[in-house]
């Protein structure tokens, strides 16, 4: 196996004409996958996708909703969270 | 289940999973909530029946009573120790007053209109900014070339 940098041809290719006319290949790296719910396993709403790097950057405001679980579990999954946790905190 | 006093925990947005009281029920389905704010940060404000989950506890409060007074039930009900939450200073009263008092200020001050016009403005200033570098980089660069392609025809 090749180290991941030369692992060049499942990379997306833009053709670019250099100033002195030459015509080169510049290579992009591929974008992870979208974030899921770790318990339904559909994508999340409001979390980004896009390069480690990219993310980084972000403010942490635009990396994962602002909620309990917020960035892991989806909205409804959340909901049912709270509410059986509520539950099982009064039956005691 | 729903009614005024009823302490309840809500489940959507992002005070999702804090505790607060129901202080008034309204018609269609919506119900108005505090926590209140020094307490659980959970500000009164108008709510969905869905996004509340109500517990076995109540405290006794009127229809629409004021913070203090729900601060007040709690202290009589122990209710502080039994949801885990810390009993609120006067510094903490205070504070969550003001911040309501700034917010309901700065909504009469900034009218709408006057955000979306700034918004398209600064983009523009961007792209200005950042077209002028791309041109201005490979015109350098010819510029560079042709001094020294000149030089070598001389010799």
């Amino acid at each position: 196996m090749p180290t991941p940098a030369q692992r060049s041809r499942s990379f997306s290719k833009n053709r670019i004409t250099t100033p002195g006319g030459k015509v080169k290949t510049h290579f992009t790296k591929k974008k992870p996958g979208m974030a899921r719910c770790a318990s339904c396993s559909k994508p999340l709403h409001g979390v980004p996708r896009g390069l480690p790097a990219e993310i980084r950057k972000l403010p942490k405001t635009q990396k994962r909703p602002d909620r309990p679980y917020g960035g892991t579990l989806c909205a409804p999954c959340t909901k049912r969270k709270i509410k059986s946790k509520n539950m099982e905190r009064w039956e005691k | 289940m729903i009614e005024v006093g009823r302490i309840c925990v809500k489940t959507a947005g992002r005070e999702a999973g804090k505790y607060c009281v129901i202080v008034d029920v309204m018609d269609d389905g919506m119900v108005m909530v505090t926590g209140p704010k020094a307490v659980t940060s959970v500000k009164r404000r108008k709510s969905s029946i869905h996004h509340v989950e109500p517990t076995p506890e109540t405290i006794k409060i009127k229809k629409n009573a004021a913070d203090e007074e729900v601060i007040a039930a709690y202290k009589q009900s122990g209710l502080f120790a039994k949801l885990g939450v810390k009993e609120p200073t006067a510094k903490d009263i205070e504070k969550a007053k003001d911040a309501e008092r700034k917010r309901a200020t700065a909504a009469k001050t900034k009218p709408k209109a006057e955000e979306k016009k700034e918004e398209p403005k600064a983009e523009a200033k961007e792209e200005k900014k950042a077209e002028p570098k791309k041109e201005a980089a490979p015109k350098a660069k010819k510029a560079e070339k042709s001094k020294a392609s000149k030089p070598k025809a001389k010799k």
